[in-house]
């Protein structure tokens, strides 16, 4: 038989917030970020749309797990664009001696221009310096770095000008590789600068301008999608807890056990242990902390002590049935939507039906399925709109618990009647 | 008082009903129940064919519910609701000239009643029907839709407004579309968009309202009116010029 993970219920809400909460909060741990934490992770909400493709720019920019990550990727792409300058020149002039010379001052020049900006920019905000200073710095360490590397740049071209002096008059022996490679360099001149300024750092500063506001703006959403999850859960609180003690149903019970007294005393004791039964299995779930395990079984129970009450004060106008295999009672099942089902089909079904009812709680398992129905002979369903709040609460419940993978479906049944069915997957949430 | 005053008394549940006899018995022994009833029907049924001066009615009853006994039957006798619980219904009964008793019945409490209603020597019984909208109100506060029952093919079922992408009104009925049924209501349009959250639904037409989120193209068509295609849906929605804004470019 397989073994599934059984609920906990903390009062079914602790449960609930964590579901709601939890997935749009988990990761900045119900906290504001600190500005102060360099070496941190960034949320994902707080990245630019085109932020995040890469490793390096889901942290801060100008810290050090940036500059690390960035180098890891960018080192690698200017000492593959200086070699690949490097073997154009040697493949075309057939000189391979000029290779080593030329792919290092390359190479060195690349690697200038990727690094030399950032690094400054970074050994700057480490320092923490107050924000407007340092903005000032970065920008200026970014324009430094620029400056060196167009140095860079043109001491490695006015090196490879000397060497082409030595070829006076000869032509390149263009093949497919020399000829793909110029109209690459042909490009890049026009986009040199452009090139320069990507690498370089430009983006990253531009990026780096617009951390705190993305950050401000990310937790200003937070705290929304926070505050509505504690909205939802403390209506599902309040919904629960009416659930739990409906007054209707109490004050009711009461009335009728007082009208017993006197002339069935009988009945009254039945109707009274009826009751204690059922605020025994509904109570405990009010205090919060008691961590409960809830399978179906416990919920067939809840709901047959609370049917007891009902026919024992309908004096047999009320016939309960419940259909439900060992297997299908063991099975995991989220509290209150099984009592909602069975309150409305008494609310909605039986009571406001002349005569005799019946309600059948039927749950059965098909291979990963869990199936659960609420019958009733009662009223029928009225065609119309209604605000329902109650199924929409069980609604609401299986959609955070399970998504797509749980169903609800309420539908007249052809011999009168309604029937409710919920379907759950058996391997949980 | 006449010493014919008569009353009937509607209760589902027999034993209360009794322990309501007994009570009013000792505290008015010149009434006389004329009617017992345990359901709304015969409550209204009673009533009609034998009018009485005062009616006890519980709220929560079989076949009909007590308010709707009381429309029903018409003004023509003073009425006392019954109920186990409803704190709006006491504010709005508490203005009215008719009584609300809460369950349990204290014997006291009735004692009021029964002296509130020989007091009046029964005159002309108050205008009920105003009162019971005005608490059918109340009772029903206005309340966005979530539910939708109708007839999907010939099972009546209820669908969750989630999964509504169009309402269109085809002749008397508005058709209710979701991605797997297409189900007939008669709530008109006009209610439905009171009742609708407006930033889901988009009322695009006289007989169309959309759901937003489920707008897949929206195109002009030959004569340059909109067209709207939904998911789930294949049949394109006119826009009508007076909605037409709503989908210019931002």
């Amino acid at each position: 038989m397989r073994r599934t993970r059984p609920w906990r219920d903390e009062s079914g809400l602790e449960r609930m917030d964590g579901v709601r909460i939890g997935a749009g909060f988990a990761s900045l741990g119900g906290m504001t970020f600190s500005h102060d934490a360099l070496g941190d992770r960034l949320p994902r909400g707080v990245l630019s749309d085109l932020g995040g493709w890469t490793l390096y720019q889901s942290f801060r920019a100008f810290t050090w797990p940036w500059l690390l990550r960035r180098a890891a990727l960018f080192w690698p792409l200017a000492i593959l664009v200086g070699c690949v300058f490097a073997t154009w020149h040697s493949a075309g002039m057939g000189s391979w001696l000029d290779w080593p010379g030329l792919a290092w001052r390359a190479c060195l020049a690349g690697l200038a221009a990727v690094s030399v900006g950032p690094l400054l920019a970074t050994f700057i905000r480490h320092r923490r310096l107050p924000l407007a200073a340092e903005r000032v710095l970065v920008v200026l360490a970014i324009l430094i770095g620029l400056a060196i590397a167009l140095i860079a740049a043109h001491m490695a071209s006015a090196y490879h000008a000397e060497l082409m002096r030595g070829y006076a008059g000869r032509s390149m022996n263009v093949g497919l590789f020399g000829r793909v490679v110029s109209i690459v360099l042909a490009m890049s001149i026009d986009a040199s600068i452009f090139a320069l300024v990507i690498a370089g750092g430009g983006v990253a500063a531009v990026y780096y301008l617009g951390e705190r506001r993305r950050i401000a703006q990310h937790e200003a959403h937070q705290q929304v999608e926070r505050l509505r999850g504690e909205r939802d859960a403390a209506n599902m609180r309040l919904a629960v807890l009416q659930a739990q003690v409906e007054p209707h149903f109490l004050f009711n019970t009461l009335a009728s056990v007082r009208s017993l007294i006197a002339n069935e005393p009988e009945r009254a004791a039945q109707t009274v242990e009826a009751l204690g039964n059922y605020l025994r299995a509904t109570l405990p779930r009010l205090r919060g902390g008691r961590v409960e395990e809830t399978t179906l079984g416990a919920q067939i129970q809840l709901c047959t002590g609370y049917l007891d009450v009902i026919a024992a004060r309908m004096a047999g106008r009320l016939q309960v049935r419940v259909e439900a295999s060992e297997t299908a009672r063991a099975a995991p099942f989220p509290p209150f939507i099984l009592l909602t089902l069975v309150e409305n089909a008494v609310t909605h079904g039986i009571e406001p039906k002349v005569g005799p009812g019946a309600i059948a709680i039927i749950a059965s398992v098909d291979q990963d399925q869990l199936t659960v129905s609420v019958e009733d002979d009662g009223a029928g369903l009225e065609p119309g709109v209604t605000s329902g709040l109650g199924l929409t609460n069980v609604r609401a419940q299986l959609l955070s618990l399970f998504g797509e993978r749980a169903t609800l479906e309420i539908a007249a049944r052809p011999s009168g009647g309604v029937r409710a069915r919920i379907r759950i997957p058996l391997d949980g949430p | 008082m006449s010493a014919a005053t008569t009353a009937l008394v509607a209760e589902d549940e027999a034993p209360q009903r009794r322990e309501l006899c007994a009570m009013l018995a000792e505290l008015w022994p010149e009434l006389t129940i004329i009617s017992e009833c345990e359901d709304g029907l015969c409550a209204l049924e009673a009533w009609t064919a034998n009018p009485p001066d005062v009616a006890f009615l519980d709220i929560r009853m079989p076949g009909l519910n007590g308010l709707e006994v009381a429309r029903q039957a018409g003004g023509s006798a003073h009425v006392v609701f019954i109920t186990a619980y409803d704190e709006f219904a006491v504010d709005a009964f508490e203005a009215g000239a008719v009584d609300y008793l809460l369950k349990p019945i204290r014997a006291e409490r009735l004692a009021m009643t029964v002296g509130r209603l020989r007091q009046r020597q029964l005159p002309a019984p108050i205008d009920l029907d105003s009162l019971i909208r005005a608490f059918a109100g109340r009772f029903a506060p206005k309340q966005e839709i979530s539910w939708i029952t109708a007839s999907v093919g010939d099972i009546v079922r209820m669908i969750s407004i989630d999964d509504v992408l169009l309402f269109k009104a085809e002749d008397k009925y508005v058709r209710v579309a979701t991605a797997e049924h297409a189900a007939h209501i008669r709530t008109p349009l006009k209610a439905l968009q009171l009742q609708l959250d407006p930033e889901i639904f988009w009322r695009v037409h006289r007989n169309a309202i959309v759901r937003v989120s489920a707008i897949r193209r929206v195109k002009p068509d030959e004569d340059g009116r909109l067209q709207i295609w939904l998911d789930g849906v294949s049949e394109p929605i006119q826009v009508s010029d007076s909605f037409r804004h709503r989908f210019r470019p931002m």
